[in-house]
């Protein structure tokens, strides 16, 4: 069953979206889904986590030298 | 007293500069939010327990700035595109795959307090394409809410998606370049 037209490309983009904005529903099921059955991109997911985790520190750091 | 407020800013002024230059990719308009900065510094200035408190307010005027920054460029902003940049091909095999699969990173919480890594992170995000560079320095580092950063730029929200995707590619393949398999490998 293909759940993304465009497999991991499509589901890296939401990945990526679901850090600035809710995703709908069904994007959330269909990604879900794909997470479960894609190792690359469920490192990836944990990569954007980890880049978003950095970030919040590079922020603090910038602020305090 | 004034005198020494007036080198404390001096020497403050590259570090504010880097995030400028980093937030707004235009080196006349980073001059000016931090140039704006100091000014307002100077014109009320209050007594600080050291340099990080200093700057650590500096840094607060700086984000207002390089807002107002933005704002008022935001025309000239609006018409900048990065012309069909092709990183999703590169990354995506034709059958939408990962021609390189991504790497599990672990979790290395400690790693990423450390001052190299963020050596290395600003570099990345420097050799990001001026727009992606943009909205990724208005969404990351000024925390600016998707909506703002689609009315700043003149921007629909699809369009904002892709771009943060974009840079997000971006730096993950430099991080991992220049972190991840390099500390590996030492």
């Amino acid at each position: 069953m293909h759940w993304f037209q465009h497999g991991c490309r499509e589901a890296a983009l939401l990945v990526s979206k679901a850090l600035d904005s809710p995703l709908t529903r069904t994007e959330g099921l269909r990604l879900a889904w794909h997470l479960w059955r894609c190792g690359g991109c469920k490192n990836f997911s944990r990569q954007l986590q980890l880049m978003h985790k950095a970030g919040a520190r590079w922020r603090a750091y910038s602020e305090q030298e | 007293m004034t005198s020494t407020l007036a080198s404390d800013l001096e020497q403050l002024r590259p570090a504010l500069l880097k995030f400028a230059r980093l937030q707004l990719r235009n080196s006349a308009w980073a001059e000016d939010a931090v140039g704006e900065t100091l000014l307002a510094a100077l014109e009320k200035p209050r007594a600080f327990e050291g340099r990080s408190q200093l700057k650590t307010w500096l840094i607060g005027i700086l984000k207002h700035k390089l807002v107002d920054q933005i704002r008022r460029n935001s025309r000239e902003l609006s018409l900048t595109r990065d012309d069909d940049d092709t990183i999703e091909d590169a990354i995506f095999g034709q059958d939408g795959r990962w021609v390189e699969m991504p790497a599990d990173w672990g979790n290395p919480e400690q790693e990423l307090g450390r001052v190299e890594f963020f050596s290395v992170l600003e570099a990345c995000v420097e050799k990001l394409p001026g727009q992606q560079g943009r909205v990724f320095m208005m969404r990351e580092w000024l925390e600016l809410e998707s909506e703002e950063i689609c009315k700043q730029l003149g921007l629909t929200p699809t369009n904002l998606w892709v771009l943060l995707h974009r840079a997000r590619l971006r730096l993950r393949e430099c991080l991992q370049l220049h972190w991840f398999q390099s500390s590996a490998g030492s």
